[in-house]
């Protein structure tokens, strides 16, 4: 291998998410409610009354919503890295179903991760640390 | 234009009809340029669905999730067919319409010819082969496949990877060997990693030039600038990475002799266990009394190289502060090359 084309592999370009644009990581955000099960009214209310509003103000985001009989609500979320993650929201009132909306409009995406460490570095490790370099 | 005509066909002493007939060619003649303000488009062909066998293909909420694409890459389409036809790939259904083929060859040449002009203007010193490795960093298959993934254009394009046509072919296959036929299927061809499909990384990247040729359509050339802006040029690069200098040292002097400074000389700056297996030295390439680069090492040797290595990154990266007020001229200022700033480490490897 030349040293150009070397020098050409060594060369990627890295997305940072927020430089020159931000996109917003949720892709689809999808309701499944029942028409008849009380376990649903209060989803039923925040569609009727709230999820046209949401979607004006989220134009990047699908919603889908669903009408499953006989099972318990839930809201499932994909995102652009491939996952997706869901939340049951049956028997909670409206403020609690457009409260797990936001989160998961809100949410990148990537699993939740324990921070073991409590300082973490990017830097190289201190131990063939030379005073001149 | 048609006066100039009229004006040399009366010098030639050009006969009446002649001269009508040379100016209703000036006249049918289309203009040469396209005003930002004053953009004139032919119209494209868009799409036409041949047929329920095509539209059956097209999966649920294509159109919201085009819609939606819209508005994450910030275009607000007042023709929505031109970003579905941007969206399907030739390899979806074969020869039943129009694809975004078209589309991504003007996204291409319109991205690439934003991206060397932005690159050309902000590093004036940058070799030529640097300036190809940082237009292919930015613009490869390989970098825009990662950026339409970002984007969530995976998800949304619509093709057919190769593997679904060695499916076809084994169809074929088990039709004729039926037929008793002798006819050899190849073997299967393996997926390039589990969340990858064959051919997804040229799909992709075309596809993504296609985006840019639909934005043009929709917002002119100042679109795909404000487009390349925000997605392309602002992805985080290290430039001194496509920069390769062999023989360092002699390049250097070369230079100097360009730009008609005194030949350069290396000098120890620092030093630490010289006479130690662990050895450390500081050099400095000197031009006379101006330093022009730093190089540390475990040989002076190699110092000697990476300082002047350092010099000729530190010229070649000089950068431009504010590219937009720049006029390019043949008189860049001599005086302003030495390169003042040393580097804060010298990221080479030495070997």
């Amino acid at each position: 291998m030349s040293s150009i084309a070397a020098a050409k592999k060594a060369a990627t370009a890295v997305i940072k998410n927020g430089t020159g644009a931000f996109v917003q990581p949720c892709h689809k955000i999808m309701i499944n409610f029942c028409k008849h099960s009380g376990s649903s009214r209060f989803v039923r209310n925040y569609i009727n009354e709230h999820i046209v509003e949401f979607a004006r103000q989220n134009p990047s985001i699908v919603i889908a919503v669903n009408h499953r009989p006989c099972a318990h609500p839930f809201i499932r979320a994909e995102y652009l890295n491939g996952s997706q993650k869901s939340i049951g929201v049956k028997n909670l009132p409206e403020e609690k179903v457009h409260e797990f909306m936001m989160f998961l409009r809100s949410h990148n995406g990537s699993p939740m991760v324990k921070i073991q460490q409590p300082i973490m570095s990017t830097s190289h490790n201190r131990r063939h640390f030379n005073a001149l370099l | 234009m048609i006066g100039a005509v009229r004006l040399s066909a009366r010098a030639l002493g050009a006969s009446a009809a002649q001269l009508s007939r040379q100016t209703a060619v000036a006249a049918a003649m289309p203009r040469a340029h396209y005003s930002a303000n004053n953009t004139e488009l032919p119209s494209i062909s868009h799409l036409e669905f041949d047929g329920p066998r095509f539209t059956a293909q097209i999966p649920e909420f294509f159109e919201a999730r085009a819609a939606a694409f819209a508005a994450r890459i910030g275009v607000d389409f007042s023709d929505k067919k031109t970003l579905h036809q941007a969206l399907i790939h030739p390899s979806f259904s074969p020869g039943r319409g129009n694809y975004n083929d078209r589309l991504s060859y003007l996204g291409y040449s319109l991205l690439h010819a934003i991206v060397t002009e932005h690159i050309y203007v902000t590093y004036p010193n940058l070799p030529t082969h640097a300036i190809s490795n940082l237009v292919d960093t930015h613009l490869s298959n390989e970098s825009l496949y990662h950026l339409g993934k970002s984007l969530g254009l995976d998800q949304l394009l619509l093709w057919k990877p190769a593997n679904d046509t060695y499916a076809l072919i084994i169809d074929e296959h088990q039709r004729l060997s039926a037929n008793g036929s002798d006819f050899v299927a190849p073997a299967e061809p393996e997926p390039v990693s589990k969340d990858r499909r064959r051919g997804d990384a040229n799909v992709i990247g075309r596809s993504f030039h296609a985006i840019a040729g639909a934005i043009y359509h929709e917002q002119g050339h100042q679109g795909v600038r404000n487009f390349a802006n925000k997605f392309i040029l602002s992805r985080v690069t290290d430039i001194g990475a496509g920069i390769s200098i062999r023989n360092p040292r002699l390049v250097l002097e070369a230079f100097c002799k360009k730009y008609e400074l005194e030949t350069p000389t290396y000098q120890i700056i620092r030093e630490s266990g010289r006479a130690s297996h662990r050895s450390m030295f500081m050099v400095g390439a000197f031009s006379g009394k101006r330093l022009l680069g730093i190089g540390n090492a475990r040989s002076i040797d190699v110092a000697q190289i990476v300082a002047a290595k350092n010099a000729l990154r530190a010229h070649f990266l000089e950068q431009v502060q504010n590219p937009l007020q720049l006029e390019l001229g043949p008189d860049a200022s001599i005086e302003e090359w030495a390169p003042a700033r040393t580097p804060a480490s010298d990221s080479l490897p030495i070997s």
